[in-house]
């Protein structure tokens, strides 16, 4: 038997594999409270993120962080929906602040990523 | 670590289709006289379940991998996963059901009455391989997902069936050509029976395979622009190479097989074809496992949402209507169920949903709960969204309500 056809599969498939750079995780925020990027006039209590797909809660966290990486999200992650989770947070100063999350989505992979929102000073 | 979830991933895909095709073949494929040669499948069977737990435990050390971070797994982080997660609680299930499956199977190997057992040990062995859909991308789908969950594992159980079977074909008939012990009708009988098989299953494949494509896909664009529309487009080319190669040996090789005289041997020819169409469906599954990392095309196209700053896109046909809460209803409690009709064109994907124009929430099905709304007056907006979650149609509904 010709082995050609194996051979061209193997090439394809290494090419595959050298193709990390394409590859995401698959559930997505789509929808964050507060959303990225924005300034707030009033602090928020919570941080909301709905995702593309359901996740799981174990091995998911949302944690928000001033700029000294002080931590001022607080209590467990809770599930409003499949696709929904919140974290509350303590009372927060004007400043800059992230929010660090990771999920495990309910068709096993792992996200995470980084966003960001500012409270104004002033109230 | 995303080649090598790949990799795990397409080897559990080839290790439960060659079960499930051995089995199969035990039942259907092989000719009703010969209970040798069921026994040969049956220890073969046992092999490959052997296999699959191995590669199974593999996939859970990679999952592992990922959930901390790339380095090697704590065996707390494996338990949390396996007993607190429902993707590893569907993996217990399944190692714990493979185990069972090979100790049916090694008890019964021997046993008279061969064919009646492995019809029996086929049938046991569809949830081995069709449960993988519960845990793969149709049970993330968000609307309908039973519907894709049973689509995908039915897609699963008859691509074991006819790309899983092909390997088994080959390798009986190599096994024959080898020794010359039995007739060339033997094998003429085996390819007759096993292209019944195929054409019932490449029906099915396409259907399942055209539905699951558009599910994951939903845009022609995604096909090219995203990396799992490119590595289904590769999927698709092996998947079409595979029926040519199966059109020509359907068309050539089995004519050819039943009117050779029994005494002579298999043509090398029809051997190699058949070889080439069980390498490429091998080929299949790799491909196979590398989709699985992917995040579908749908999702690479989401961006965040946010409220929207720019004016509403022209849009034909679309319409929302928010029925529930109504105009000055007041509701009790921070959680706000609505209910709203939604005529979404061609355009038109889902609602965003807007409290006092705070981006609040999406909704693809026809009702939901906001939650969170504080006491006080408020007025709601829902806006049709395109798929992108970006674009906002020029269609919405408002309404003002109460909580209290």
């Amino acid at each position: 038997m010709s082995f050609k056809p194996l051979t061209a599969a193997s090439a394809v498939l290494l090419t595959l594999a050298g193709w990390p750079a394409l590859v995401r995780g698959h559930a997505y925020p789509i929808i964050v409270l507060p959303p990225d990027g924005a300034t707030l006039r009033e602090a928020p209590r919570e941080v909301r993120m709905q995702f593309t797909e359901g996740v799981e809660m174990e091995f998911s966290r949302i944690v928000v962080k001033n700029t000294d990486g002080e931590v001022f999200s607080q209590g467990k992650l809770r599930r409003l929906a499949e696709d929904i989770v919140a974290i509350d947070v303590k009372p927060l100063r004007a400043g800059a602040y992230r929010i660090e999350w990771q999920v495990l989505s309910v068709d096993t992979h792992v996200t995470d990523g980084v966003l960001r929102f500012t409270v104004a000073p002033g109230k | 670590m995303v080649a090598l979830e790949a990799t795990v991933s397409g080897a559990l895909y080839i290790v439960s289709a060659l079960v499930l095709a051995v089995l199969a073949s035990a039942s259907f494929v092989a000719p009703q006289e010969e209970n040798s040669s069921r026994v040969n499948f049956l220890s073969k069977a046992a092999c490959l379940l052997a296999a699959f737990l191995i590669v199974a435990l593999l996939a859970l050390a990679v999952q592992g991998a990922k959930l901390s971070g790339g380095a090697l797994p704590s065996i707390d982080i494996l338990a949390r996963y396996v007993t607190r997660t429902q993707s590893g609680g569907l993996w217990l299930w399944r190692e714990a059901y493979a185990a069972l499956l090979l100790v049916l199977v090694l008890s019964f190997r021997n046993s008279a009455a061969q064919d009646r057992i492995a019809r029996w040990l086929f049938l046991i062995a569809v949830p081995l391989v069709a449960s993988r859909a519960l845990s793969s991308h149709a049970a993330a789908v968000r609307e309908n997902n039973g519907i894709a969950i049973a689509i995908d594992a039915l897609h699963l159980i008859v691509s074991a069936l006819w790309a899983g079977g092909l390997p088994v074909l080959f390798w009986l008939l190599w096994r024959r050509n080898r020794d010359l012990s039995a007739p060339l009708g033997w094998a003429a009988g085996l390819v007759v029976r096993f292209s019944r098989l195929a054409l019932a299953s490449v029906a099915v494949i396409i259907a399942t395979g055209l539905y699951q494509s558009w599910l994951q896909l939903q845009s022609w664009s995604a096909l090219v622009e995203t990396a799992y529309g490119r590595v289904l487009l590769l999927k698709l080319a092996l998947f079409a190479s595979m029926l040519a190669l199966g059109a020509l040996n359907r068309c050539s090789t089995k004519p050819a097989l039943l009117k050779a005289a029994a005494s002579e041997s298999l043509p090398a020819k029809a051997l190699r074809r058949i070889g080439a169409e069980a390498a490429l469906a091998v080929g299949v599954f790799c491909v196979t496992g590398f989709l699985t990392v992917q995040p579908p095309g749908a999702h690479s196209q989401h961006r965040l949402a946010a409220a929207s700053q720019s004016a509403p896109t022209p849009a034909a046909g679309v319409e929302i209507k928010i029925l529930s809460p109504r105009e000055g209803d007041v509701v009790h409690g921070d959680q706000v169920p609505i209910v709203f009709r939604m005529t979404g064109g061609k355009s038109g994907y889902h609602a965003h949903a807007y409290v006092d124009g705070e981006l609040m929430g999406m909704f693809e099905t026809r009702n939901g709960t906001l939650t969170g709304i504080a006491p006080g007056a408020h007025t709601l907006e829902l806006r049709i969204v395109a798929a992108d979650h970006q674009t906002e149609l020029d269609a919405s509904d408002r309404i003002h309500f109460v909580v209290k």
